[in-house]
């Protein structure tokens, strides 16, 4: 009686335990647990791009941008919407949740800006600079 | 939340309310306690609940009711205080100490327990017994997890449609 239940659990009580997981696995073990699971849950790749890895070693600095390959995973269609990062902002400096941190140059960065690779969206923030 | 009773109790004795669970057992409780869930509160500032009348809950049984009655009589004090800010650093180690206690219970009680409170609008069990929930679905696989919640074995069909998605989602396991 118990597992017909949690096998049609209310959707925003789903929606409520899933907001409780961290990890992109936990997202993708839950969205295939039952088909009402599947239903109400949403899995990491629908929402989030990954930067899968760089195609060449650097000693030191910020890799170019277009040094890595960037890719949506999404069944068997890489690259899907993924557009070309904007070309003055050629660094990524950091990655989180999807968005990346972009500046212009690896040195002395003068711009510091978020962008969203699906989307393609983009946030300026006040660069930071050392205190000398 | 306020309590019923703090604009006109001043009476001494605190207002009691009686709850009728779906088999037919009567709970006497704090009017403070009960209304820790938002749709009884509706009833009970109605003035309903009281005397030899009762609120009848027919979807709540009397051993799910009696688990969800012991949170609200441990969380009113706090309830009442809007989020206690004034409780002390032990009353709030003893509440969670409370909570974790709580929720150490076998999953076909969690699942009456978050029915309950989804039922019954109680925010903070909802939330407390959610969190429980996903602790134990953390680190699992799709069959572990399963398991966990005590789903029978899938079927032939719904297992073609696991492995369907395990080959989806194959980069993920790689």
């Amino acid at each position: 009686m118990a597992a017909a239940g949690w096998s049609s659990l209310p959707a925003d009580l789903l929606t409520e335990i899933s907001a409780r997981l961290s990890s992109d696995a936990d997202y993708l073990h839950i969205h295939q647990v039952c088909p009402h699971w599947r239903a109400f849950t949403v899995p990491p790749s629908a929402y989030r791009p990954w930067l899968v890895a760089g195609r060449e070693g650097r000693g030191s600095g910020l890799q170019l941008i277009g040094e890595y390959s960037l890719r949506l995973v999404r069944g068997d269609a890489p690259g899907t919407g993924v557009h070309d990062p904007p070309s003055d902002l050629p660094y990524c400096c950091g990655a989180s949740r999807g968005w990346l941190a972009l500046v212009d140059d690896d040195q002395n960065p003068t711009r510091l800006v978020l962008w969203e690779p699906l989307s393609n969206t983009d946030i300026s923030l006040p660069c930071l600079s050392l205190i000398t | 939340m306020a309590a019923p009773e703090s604009g006109d109790g001043n009476n001494g004795a605190a207002r009691m309310v009686t709850l009728i669970s779906s088999d037919n057992t009567r709970f006497e409780v704090e009017a403070a306690a009960a209304s820790l869930s938002q749709t009884l509160q509706l009833t009970i500032l109605d003035g309903g609940g009281g005397g030899g009348d009762g609120i009848p809950l027919p979807n709540v049984d009397s051993a799910t009711l009696s688990k969800v009655l012991e949170y609200c009589i441990k969380h009113a004090p706090a309830a009442a205080n809007g989020g206690a800010p004034n409780a002390t650093a032990v009353d709030r180690a003893e509440l969670e100490r409370f909570d974790n206690e709580f929720v150490n219970i076998d999953q076909s009680v969690l699942y009456s327990l978050i029915m309950a409170a989804h039922n019954l609008e109680i925010e903070g069990l909802q939330s407390l017994v959610a969190k429980k929930v996903a602790d134990m679905i953390k680190g699992k696989s799709p069959m572990e997890i399963r398991r966990t919640l005590g789903f029978p074995d899938p079927t032939p069909e719904e297992q073609a449609e696991m492995n369907a998605h395990m080959l989806e989602y194959g980069w993920a396991y790689e």
